[in-house]
């Protein structure tokens, strides 16, 4: 499958993604959670509690299918991308520690990226990195493309 | 120190489906990989209505009464952020190849203002 030239291009207009990481639970059904990611040549990228539900989902079960979706102030469009987590060594190679050139899409208050910069010194939070093998832009229901006078309440 | 209960109230899982605009709606395949959508949502009579693009190859999957799982979240700022995750299995409605009502099973929320709630 891979990824093409036009999934690669819209991948790359970002570094912070919203992201709707979606994981298989233990009975083979499907759930997923919205959060923060960062793409980093071909690969997706974010941390997690090592006690969350979720780590425990992907430790178990370490292939994800993400849709990242475009900003509020963007053209609405997503993305579906695949591939297989793998728990990172924090050797400094990571979104946390790289220089982002772009606002986030939510900023996140100082105080919690300290927070997050030192769990995962402590080992209470986990480095996932996901190299992308499969991407699909996704259709999008005419609601949600056309243009909303009462714009689209703040969803991410 | 105790865990933060995040979870939002019945109230506020209700009011957060009744704004929201879209869902990100997965199901798994038969070989175990899973597909996923973007549905626009609307709560119609107390239900929760999915509405997908025409052609979109979710509606195939989703149409069997496989589980599914539908995700969204607002984020206006860092502490306001909310989530919700609907487990269910989806339910085809009558004169439409896109629209489809959820038969919940299960609702999972998350409510980030408790954070700075419990630190006040």
């Amino acid at each position: 499958m891979g990824i093409g030239p036009q999934e690669q291009e819209f991948l790359s207009t970002h570094v912070m993604w919203n992201t709707y990481l979606m994981v298989i639970r233990s009975d083979g059904t499907p759930t997923g959670y919205p959060m923060l990611t960062a793409h980093h040549e071909g690969r997706l990228e974010f941390t997690t509690y090592r006690s969350a539900a979720k780590t425990r989902r992907i430790l178990a079960n370490p292939r994800l299918c993400c849709v990242l979706r475009t900003r509020a102030d963007e053209v609405p469009r997503a993305i579906a991308v695949w591939g297989d987590a793998i728990e990172a060594a924090d050797d400094g190679d990571n979104f946390m520690s790289r220089p982002v050139d772009e606002q986030p899409p939510i900023v996140v208050p100082g105080a919690m990226r300290s927070s997050v910069n030192d769990r995962l010194e402590n080992g209470k939070r986990m480095l996932f990195k996901m190299p992308i093998d499969r991407a699909q832009f996704l259709l999008l229901p005419p609601a949600l493309v056309a243009p909303s006078p009462g714009g689209d309440h703040g969803t991410r | 120190m105790a865990r933060v209960d995040m979870r939002m109230s019945a109230e506020q899982i209700d009011s957060f489906l009744r704004r929201c605009p879209s869902m990100v709606v997965t199901a798994v395949d038969d070989d175990g990989e899973m597909s996923s959508a973007v549905a626009a949502t609307a709560m119609n009579d107390g239900a929760l209505v999915l509405e997908f693009a025409e052609h979109d190859p979710v509606i195939d999957l989703i149409g069997d009464g496989r589980k599914i799982a539908c995700v969204a979240d607002e984020s206006p700022s860092y502490y306001e952020i909310q989530g919700v995750m609907v487990h269910g299995v989806a339910v085809a409605q009558p004169g439409s190849d896109t629209r489809f009502a959820i038969d919940i099973d299960e609702i999972v929320s998350f409510d980030f203002g408790k954070i700075t709630q419990r630190m006040q």
